[in-house]
């Protein structure tokens, strides 16, 4: 039988082998942990009998915007498909953005080609798609940017915010190309500094990469 | 740093310039402008502390060290100098040394907090906890406003188990926040904490006062609800948690540990819930059938009856119906989901029936057991797929094959079929057909990451490390090696794997190679540790920084690190030991290998740093093994000592640990490992071999003294002389006569106590009758090749006739 529960820091690992598995991007332990530490109410995984993660939800709050909640990854190893676990586990994760943080929306990314995720988020889930990233993959391949509302008003403040934009980039005609998303590029630094040499890193975070399927 | 006050304004101005030029990575430039000032001024400590950091990070290491401690030669005061060779240390991860310069920096400039928090990191690091108390106190002392100093302390005590220190402190840190910082998120974690502390502290009254009182500002109510209902039945009031609980069942049906402690909540223990009596039973009874009904979409509910129900036709009648929702939705873990329950012969019984029933009703009329409604075609396909996983756990490999092999008859492009035929090759050792089934079925949905990499780890267990590099690498990150891509991103399970192939194939230094990577990923874990203290006291999410804290301690506690102590160890033993049976790699990839990328010229970079990857000098590992070939046993009991602590239970880690202390003529660590062993399992063939070799060897020993001799004989009550042996040997063999590993364990003692005796001893070797598995029997054959040797080919022909599948007892390898 499979249990969902919160995340706890001995499920890191599994967490990690289960990432490793199932999907192409994948992260360093520090990332895990980053996550644990930073937002420990948002992530929750799905067990078996054995205590095996099976499935899992690691989300967070965007740094730059902290009423927008982002799905870092979800996975639910194949042995276990069709339980509605990545349904139940999403579930889990928008009720805690809603009520810790308060969140508006909650966003994620996922591959152009892949299929099942894509009606997953979109059919199931009720996510839309917000926006294409170009090339957003290391291996180039765009993402759909997904959002799904937490609250009626937001969505129509989001529609109004994103007109707006709009309006302001044809007056003006210029290219947002290089606000490119960089909250889950990697930021590690190991050079010596006199000055601050105890904080290599104020915000640590593991470096993450994007391979190919 | 700041300039020293001597120097002339004109020589202070030269000082930051270099500082800056140290801070921009301007290091040529440093270094220039260090070495123009120092032919000025010699002696002058921040310019040589610049210049030692300079050419550090010009990857001049050694130089840089030697700057440093000649700074401090001459001037054996100097904090600069002291932290200076703390930082070089740090950064060559040396952890304990900068730790000791850090606290001799400190100790000359007591004013300064950069210091003491480098110190401070290092000593959490370290578990240093009176060190790191002291640290804090320190801070606090010169910067009483600073937030990160109180978390500290905090933490600190925390950490000893001084909850009430802690919690002193902590209510001293309510007192300084603002009424702004009494609001929203942080606020919550730190009321969230305060109720750990408490908890912990048996203040139950107190913490629930919080959780009351304070419900409104508490933001994680998840959490917090959980908290208040354990907190509850600790104090015996077990109806106010119900109703908690079956909140939170509100919440979330499906999280089993509320399920547990609700059950709890009516004095019945999870560990017991298949062994009830009837009034219990009844009590669940009434209970899930009331939560079946509000949550009809929870499987966790519908499944938790199968586990308590003993009345065979109630069990039944309930099975009939779980499994009928997940053959109909064609849900493919229904196996998975009842396999708990075949440890009672009486369900396995009922489960048998009510599977054939399903089966023989769809194959009639095209419906399910016991009902009317017809079935789509698919349905008897996870019929098929169920039982063939049913008869693989009842250990009957002809049945389970006959259903996998009828459903992909009936659906040839199921991929599933064939991943669970893998796995039935796989137990029973044909893991070269295994890897082929897998590879099919990985062939059915080439764009399944989760296929691709089990299907690497088949191509592993069959000994194929380049197969499986050749899946692997459609599924990596192309522009780098595969080692490269294992390491960055710490995928253990396949250095375990390649690890394990490398050791069964003999190949021990690349094995070690790989066992020192994972290793090394747990010291990366532990490392983790020194960077987060600044963010938590941004977030203060102290509950789930103390949790991480712990779960530090016990990092080497995870079963992959178990696995990779256990490789790591059986590897140092046989590269003393040599056996002649391995099992070789293969030679010849089931999966052409794709074309090597172009050698560029190019130092590779990190492309999440940018740094240049430094070139591995030692890809197979040779160098490593050359270097401690006089020493095995210091990095050998590295991992066996973590195993020992970590899984204090585990026979098979105190049993190398003997065999490793025996190696060095440990006599007495062995003693006390025996002691541990036999007050695990006195009759564990592991014990009985341990032990008569220990007293075997102390026999032989000239040198042993008689004090160390007696007290082993007088604790394991038993002479160390042949004839004693001999007897008692024999009556372990007498004892377990119907145990296949007793029996060869008996054989091989028998054989070392007395080689004329060899009759005797192989007949007890050759008879594999009763349980054992083929895993087990390959570790016998290189056990064996190590004594008897001459016997080897006799006894894997015996191991042929019993495991007929199995590839490592086939007469020919095939390659």
């Amino acid at each position: 039988m499979v249990s969902i529960r919160p995340c706890q820091v001995s499920d890191l690992m599994s967490m990690q082998n289960a990432n490793l598995t199932c999907l192409p991007e994948n992260y360093q332990m520090k990332y895990y942990l980053y996550h644990f530490l930073t937002w420990p109410q948002l992530s929750f995984v799905a067990e078996d009998d054995k205590g095996n993660v099976v499935g899992y939800v690691l989300s967070k709050i965007d740094e730059q915007d902290s009423k927008r909640g982002h799905i870092t990854s979800l996975a639910v190893l194949r042995s276990h498909r069709k339980l509605g676990i990545a349904t139940k586990l999403m579930t889990q994760a928008e009720v805690a953005l809603l009520e810790v943080f308060d969140a508006d929306c909650v966003s994620l990314h996922v591959r152009k080609s892949n299929r099942a995720a894509f009606s997953l988020y979109h059919d199931i889930l009720k996510f839309k798609i917000d926006e294409i990233e170009k090339q957003y993959y290391g291996d180039k391949e765009d993402a759909y940017s997904m959002i799904k509302f937490l609250k009626e008003e937001s969505e129509k403040n989001h529609e109004k915010n994103k007109q707006k934009n709009k309006d302001k980039d044809n007056k003006s005609n210029e290219t947002e190309n290089d606000k490119k998303k960089t909250e889950e590029k990697p930021s590690t630094s190991t050079t010596t500094k006199t000055e601050q040499p105890s904080a290599p890193t104020s915000k640590p975070a593991g470096g993450k990469k994007k391979g190919k399927k | 740093m700041a300039p020293t006050k001597e120097l002339s304004s004109k020589d202070q101005a030269a000082i930051k310039n270099i500082s800056k030029l140290f801070d921009d990575k301007k290091y040529k430039k440093g270094l220039k402008a260090c070495d123009a000032f120092l032919k000025t001024h010699p002696d002058n400590v921040d310019a040589s502390c610049f210049k030692s950091l300079i050419i550090y990070n010009m990857d001049q290491k050694e130089e840089a060290h030697e700057i440093a401690n000649k700074a401090i030669k001459s001037n054996m005061t100097s904090s600069i100098a002291w932290h200076t060779l703390g930082f070089l240390h740090r950064q060559d991860k040396n952890y304990l040394e900068a730790g000791k310069a850090f606290k001799m920096a400190s100790k000359n400039n007591k004013e300064s907090s950069q210091i003491l928090r480098d110190l401070s990191s290092i000593q959490l690091y370290a578990r240093d906890l009176t060190g790191l108390k002291e640290s804090y106190a320190a801070l606090l002392k010169l910067q009483p406003s600073i937030k990160s100093h109180w978390i500290g302390l905090i933490i600190t005590y925390h950490l000893m188990g001084q909850q009430k220190a802690a919690f002193s402190i902590l209510e001293k840190f309510f007192d300084i926040l603002d009424d702004k910082e009494k609001t929203g998120l942080r606020y919550s974690e730190l009321l969230l904490y305060k109720c750990m502390l408490l908890d912990e502290m048996q203040e139950y009254d107190q913490a629930l006062n919080i959780l009351v009182k304070e419900e409104k500002i508490i933001l994680d109510k998840l959490w917090a609800k959980q908290k208040q209902a354990e907190i509850l039945m600790k104090k015996n009031e077990n109806q106010k948690a119900e109703t908690i609980l079956r909140n939170l069942i509100k919440l979330n049906p499906d999280n089993l540990n509320v399920h547990k402690k609700l059950w709890e909540s009516k004095n019945i223990k999870s560990e017991n819930l298949e062994n009830l009596d009837q009034e219990k039973i009844n009590l669940l009874k009434d209970l899930y059938k009331d939560l079946e009904q509000q949550y009809p979409k929870s499987v966790l509910i519908q499944k938790i009856p199968l586990m308590f129900l003993q009345d065979k036709q109630e069990f039944r009648e309930h099975l009939v119906k779980y499994s009928g929702k997940f053959l109909t939705k064609n849900i493919p873990s229904l196996f998975n989901s009842l396999k708990c329950l075949y440890n009672n012969k009486d369900k396995v019984e009922v489960i048998t029936q009510v599977f054939l029933d399903h089966l023989q009703s769809l194959k009639d009329n095209q419906t399910l057991s016991g009902s009317s409604e017809k079935e789509s075609p698919s349905t008897i396909l996870w019929c098929y797929y169920y039982l063939g996983q049913h008869y693989d756990k009842l250990n009957d490999f002809k049945e389970s094959l006959d259903y996998i092999e009828q459903g992909i008859k009936h659906t040839p492009t199921c991929l599933d079929f064939y991943v669970i035929k893998a796995k039935l090759y796989k137990h029973q050792g044909d893991v070269q057909r295994a890897f082929e089934e897998y590879d099919t079925a990985r062939k059915l949905d080439l764009a399944d990451r989760y296929l691709n990499t089990k299907c690497a780890k088949y191509a592993l267990r069959n000994n194929d490390p380049d197969t499986a590099e050749a899946i692997f690498s459609l599924i990596k990150d192309e522009s780098q090696t595969l080692m490269f891509n294992m390491s960055e991103f710490q995928v253990i399970w396949y250095e375990n794997e390649l690890g394990a192939a490398y050791l069964r194939s003999g190949d021990y230094a690349k094995a070690l190679k790989l066992f020192n990577l994972v290793e090394k990923h747990f010291g990366e874990f532990l490392e983790d540790q020194m960077d987060f203290h600044n963010h938590i006291q941004k977030k203060l999410t102290l509950r789930s920084y103390i949790e991480f804290l712990r779960w530090e301690d016990v990092v080497y506690q995870n079963k992959p690190y178990f696995d990779t102590a256990k490789f790591a160890a059986r590897t140092f033993l046989n590269i003393q030991k040599k056996p002649e049976f391995v099992l070789p790699l293969k030679k010849v990839p089931a999966i052409a290998k794709p074309p090597a990328p172009p050698k560029s010229t190019e130092p590779k970079k990190d492309p999440s740093t940018g740094l240049t990857i430094p070139e591995d000098d030692d890809p197979n590992g040779e160098k490593y093994l050359a270097k401690h070939m006089n020493d095995l046993w210091t990095p050998a009991l590295v991992f066996v000592d973590n195993l020992i602590k970590f899984a204090p239970n585990d026979i098979e880690g105190h049993s190398l640990s003997c065999q490793i202390n025996l190696q060095q003529k440990k006599y007495l660590v062995i003693l006390k490992t025996l002691l541990k062993i036999k007050s695990i399992n006195e009759n564990s063939p592991l014990y009985h071999k341990n032990l008569m070799e220990l007293l075997i060897q102390v026999s032989k020993d000239t040198e042993v003294s008689a004090i160390v001799k007696a007290a082993i004989e007088k604790q394991l009550s038993l002479a160390s002389d042949t004839n004693s042996l001999l007897a008692f040997n024999q009556s372990f063999a007498d004892k377990h006569k119907d145990s296949a590993q007793h029996r060869f364990v008996a054989g091989e003692i028998l054989y070392k106590l007395s080689p004329e005796s060899k009759d005797k001893a192989l007949e007890l070797i050759m008879n594999v009758n009763g349980e054992t598995n083929w895993e087990q029997c390959v570790n016998n054959l290189e056990s064996l090749s190590t004594i008897l040797p001459d016997s080897v080919k006799q006894y894997k022909e015996k191991l042929h006739s019993i495991f007929p599948l199995a590839n490592a007892f086939a007469e020919e390898q095939q390659n």
